[in-house]
Parts: structure tokens; C-alpha cells; sequence
């Protein structure tokens, strides 16, 4: 790409529960890691992407985090917005930043996420239910987010074969590689098994309650810039290769492909951009709210043929050790899934894995990294391709 | 049972679904431009942008898309209900709606399962449309 836009910097804090931090608490607890971790010039830095604050509290959002925290950090930037595309906006906002530098509009742009999880009690579930369905429509029918991914487990079961033990094999792979994460949540739990998965709580059929990602808290930041600028604050930074994004339904019942939730649009994108093939990718992060995701997204990104999924993660080739490691820090199954900036986890892992900076789980061979992320109930889609070489 | 189950909100555009549906009738919308079957009810056709829309009923047959067994509430007013069946439903006229199967073992409801609507009564009168399969049988719980 025009300028070698690259991730030069990105930081992710260890998730937990931070009763005591508002969400702009947490953004500044979240940049502030940043800025100790990596040395970057403020004057260079010319954008700011963050998401709103208090999305998924479902209690309405913070829409201007753009113009407060720009002013915390003394920016004045010329490419600016509190953006969202739900699991998908820090995808999106790499995406934005790269054509942003591509095209000479941007130099450096700081894109960051601080991401509260609503409590399930008070009403919290009926909220959350009442904003992730359509309110008049679906909501009526006793909606919520588990049975609503149930809803495409069950047709990609029907259509192409995948098992209930196959789903299973996607938590105890993500087990496995939050085993070498010194941040996961689930880390201190042990392995996994495929009998704990299918004796734990039924949710929504097939879901039981360890097929489900672990709510918690946190966020990250990365910092997309030009090449020449990475280069100068990191020896290997994760260039953005190319990228993709589509935007299907609205309310899941609207889905035309509940198998595929049409994922794979924004994966050709990004491969044409690259002009790359799933046969290039050697470690993929995909976003992984329940355990059909990566399997889904696994076929739809091409990196598995369709109905083949489930068998990839049963043979363990998606584990550590495997001939493709996916979910490296041990995806929202078992990291943690922040809230509203869960969809930031899996670009900070693809840069970290790209820049060779991923410590006991770094992957040899990392010279291309597809990073897959969704919005709302699978309804939009941005997939990125990092690579070690513009 | 102490909590009463949700209620939709009802506006200009959506009225005479809710009003169809208190009179046991499930209503579409019809493009008079391009005569597509529109649903949920919006101001405009998403086909092609037209805005003169009517109202017909429809058959009220249809089949499972795809479905599930909620064994969890998300909410108290659910608490009752488990296990329910959550679904999409295709109707035969082609717009998909999300829906509950009734009167059918969870256990049993299938992709593809031929289903036709019946009405639960809701608080204030209104009646929501779900789906029951089309060859009823004795074993029918609801």
C-alpha cells in the first residue's frame, strides 16, 4: 500500500473487573499503558479514532471521547471521530487509518478502546437484549445474545455438518493458547476438555455455558502510521496489507445466510487488496464471541474449506502447535471479552504476533496475520491482512 | 406469573401489524411498484426505494430457517417458559421474521419444519404472532 501504513505500537491492559473506573476512567488507565510502553513523538501523530464509551451498557453512549481525550493528549489532529461498528469498529478504524495514510490525508493516526461489561442482573440482560435485537420485532420473543448465535450454530450444524463436539474444540484450543497469555482470564482455570465443555450449563442449544466468551473489562490502543514512522519506533512493525469490510443485516432475522453470516465478502476484499491468499496466512484472530465463530469465520475467510471447520479445530491444527494457530492469546473464550472493546483483542495479538513481540505464544513463521472482527449479531464484517513486509 | 413479557412500541408504520395481529390476521407489506413482501414494516420498499406500500395478509405458512432451545431466561418474565424454542421463519411469501415454535417438543423442532401462525396474548390485548408446525400432533403441549 501507498506509504506502508503499518501498526507501530499497540497495548493491550490485563483484563479484569474495574468496578471503580468509569469508562473514560479506563481509557485513561488504557492510553496511559500505552504511552509507558512505547516512545512516540506527539507531534507526529496527526489522528484519533476511539469508540464511544458505555455502548454496551445499553444506558447510552458517550459520542464525543474523540474531542476529550484528543485534548487530554494536547492533540489537534486533522483525522478525528468516535467511531463504531460494534465488534468491528477497531478493524474499521485500522482500515480508516490506513486509507487515510495511504492517500496522504494522515500520517499517524492513535486508535484506542476502553470497554466496560454490563451487568446481567438488574435489567442489564433485558437492555442488552432489547438494543442487540430489533426492539419491536425480535426483542418480543425473548431474545438474547447466546440464543441468537445459537440461531447460526444450529443452521451452520444443519448445512454443513459441524458437530457439538467441534464447537467444543474451539474453547479447548482458545484454553490452550490463553494457557501461554500471562494477561488471559481464564488462564489460572487449567486446560480444558472436551467433556468439560459439553458438561458445563446448557445456554441456548447447542451453546453450554463454556462455549460462551467471559465477560470482563479492559481495552487496548495500537497506533497505525506511516512506514517510515513505524520504523522509527519499532524494528518490525505489522504493515496493513489490505483489508476488507461489508455490512450485512441489521437484525439477525434479516440474515440471507445464517451459515455464513456473509463474512466471507470482507475476506475477499482484504485478499485482493493484498493480493494475497488464505494459502499465505499463517496465524489468523478471529473475533469470537460463542465457540461457532472461528469455525465460521475459518470457512469463510478461506483459510478451511466449507463444512470443514469443525474438523480443523477437532484435529487441533487450530492448538498450539498446529499448522495454523488461530486465537493465539486465547481469543474472548478465554482472554476475556472486554466489553465493548473486545473487537480490539485479536488486531492487538495479529500486530503483536506480526512484530514478533508475542512471548511464550509467538509463532515462528508470523509473516502474514488475518485478523477477522464482526459487529452487532454477525451483521458486519472487517478483516485485516498484517504482514512483516510493506 | 409476576412479570408480564415485552410489549412492542407501535408507531405510524407499524399500527396496522399490531391492530392485524389483535384481529388474528398476520399482515405484510406489499411494494405496489415492485410488488416485493416486505417485513418488519418500514416507510419505504428496501428493494427499491419506492414509499407506496400496502398491506395484504399473509398465508401465515412458512418454514424454520433455523432455531433454538433457550434453557436459560435471559429475563424473569421468560423464567416460566423454558425450555423455549427461539426461531426465523421464512414465510412462503419470502420476507423472514423472528418468532418462537409452539405447540411442538423443543426437542423436535427441525430446520426446514413446515410451520404455520397462531397468537400469543400479551398484556393490553396484543397478540404476538408465532408459529406452530403445520402437521399438528396429539402430542401438542401448548
Amino acid at each position: 500500500m501507498h506509504r506502508e501504513p503499518a501498526i507501530a505500537a499497540a497495548t493491550e491492559i490485563r483484563p479484569g473487573r474495574f468496578p471503580e473506573l468509569d469508562v473514560l476512567d479506563l481509557y485513561e488507565r488504557v492510553v496511559r499503558a500505552f504511552l509507558d510502553e512505547w516512545r512516540i513523538d506527539p507531534s507526529l501523530v496527526d489522528g484519533l479514532l476511539v469508540a464511544p464509551a458505555g455502548m454496551a451498557t445499553g444506558t447510552g453512549a458517550d459520542l464525543f471521547v474523540h474531542e476529550n481525550l484528543g485534548d487530554s493528549l494536547g492533540l489537534h489532529p486533522i483525522f478525528s471521530e468516535t467511531l463504531n461498528a460494534g465488534g468491528a469498529t477497531y478493524a474499521v478504524m485500522a482500515a480508516r487509518a490506513a486509507l487515510a495514510i495511504a492517500s496522504g490525508r494522515a500520517n499517524a493516526v492513535l486508535c484506542a478502546a476502553a470497554g466496560k461489561f454490563p451487568k446481567v442482573g438488574a435489567g442489564g440482560a433485558e437492555a442488552m437484549a432489547r438494543m442487540v435485537s430489533h426492539p419491536d420485532f425480535e426483542f418480543i420473543y425473548g431474545t438474547f445474545i447466546p440464543a441468537l448465535y445459537a440461531l447460526a450454530a444450529q443452521r451452520h450444524m444443519h448445512d454443513r455438518g459441524t458437530t457439538r463436539e467441534a464447537l467444543a474444540a474451539v474453547a479447548v484450543s482458545s484454553r490452550e493458547w490463553a494457557l501461554r497469555h500471562p494477561n488471559a482470564i481464564m488462564r489460572s482455570k487449567g486446560r480444558l476438555t472436551i467433556g468439560d465443555v459439553l458438561g458445563s450449563r446448557p445456554i441456548a442449544e447447542p451453546f453450554h455455558m463454556l462455549d460462551c466468551s467471559v465477560p470482563c473489562e479492559g481495552g487496548a490502543a495500537f497506533l497505525v502510521s506511516r512506514g517510515d514512522i513505524a520504523r522509527s519506533i519499532v524494528s518490525q512493525p505489522a504493515y496493513v496489507l489490505g483489508f476488507g469490510e461489508y455490512h450485512d443485516h441489521g437484525p439477525i432475522s434479516q440474515s440471507r445466510d445464517f451459515a455464513t453470516m456473509s463474512a466471507g465478502e470482507a475476506a475477499r476484499q482484504a485478499y485482493a487488496s493484498a493480493g494475497l491468499e488464505p494459502s499465505d496466512v499463517r496465524v489468523a484472530e478471529i473475533y469470537d464471541a460463542f465457540t461457532i465463530n472461528p469455525i465460521m469465520f475459518l470457512e469463510e475467510t478461506g483459510l478451511a474449506a466449507a463444512g470443514a471447520g469443525g474438523r480443523f479445530f477437532l484435529d487441533g491444527r487450530g492448538a498450539p502447535g498446529g499448522a495454523l494457530p488461530i486465537n493465539t492469546y486465547g481469543g474472548l473464550l478465554s482472554f476475556g471479552h472486554t466489553g465493548d472493546a473486545s473487537g480490539m483483542s485479536m488486531i492487538i495479538e495479529g500486530a503483536l504476533q506480526t512484530m514478533g513481540r508475542a512471548g511464550d505464544r509467538q509463532v515462528a513463521d508470523a509473516d502474514v496475520v488475518l485478523v477477522h472482527t464482526y459487529g452487532g449479531m454477525m451483521a458486519e464484517h472487517c478483516t485485516l491482512i498484517l504482514g512483516r513486509r510493506p | 406469573m409476576s412479570a408480564a413479557k415485552p410489549l412492542p412500541r407501535v408507531n405510524e408504520t407499524t399500527r396496522p401489524y399490531w391492530d392485524g395481529a389483535r384481529a388474528g390476521r398476520l399482515l405484510l407489506q406489499r411494494c405496489r411498484a415492485c410488488a416485493s413482501f416486505v417485513h418488519y414494516p418500514r416507510a419505504w420498499c428496501p428493494r427499491c426505494w419506492k414509499t407506496d406500500l400496502e398491506w395484504v395478509e399473509s398465508q401465515g405458512k412458512g418454514r424454520v430457517v433455523t432455531f433454538t432451545i433457550v434453557h436459560q431466561a435471559p429475563f424473569e418474565s421468560y423464567a416460566g417458559d423454558v425450555p423455549y424454542v427461539l426461531a426465523v421463519v421464512r414465510l412462503d411469501e419470502g420476507p423472514q421474521m423472528m418468532t418462537n415454535i409452539v405447540g411442538i417438543e423443543p426437542a423436535r423442532v427441525r430446520v426446514d419444519l413446515r410451520v404455520t401462525v397462531v397468537f400469543e396474548e400479551r398484556a393490553g390485548g396484543f397478540r404476538v404472532p408465532q408459529f406452530r408446525p403445520i402437521a399438528a400432533s396429539n402430542e401438542e403441549s401448548r
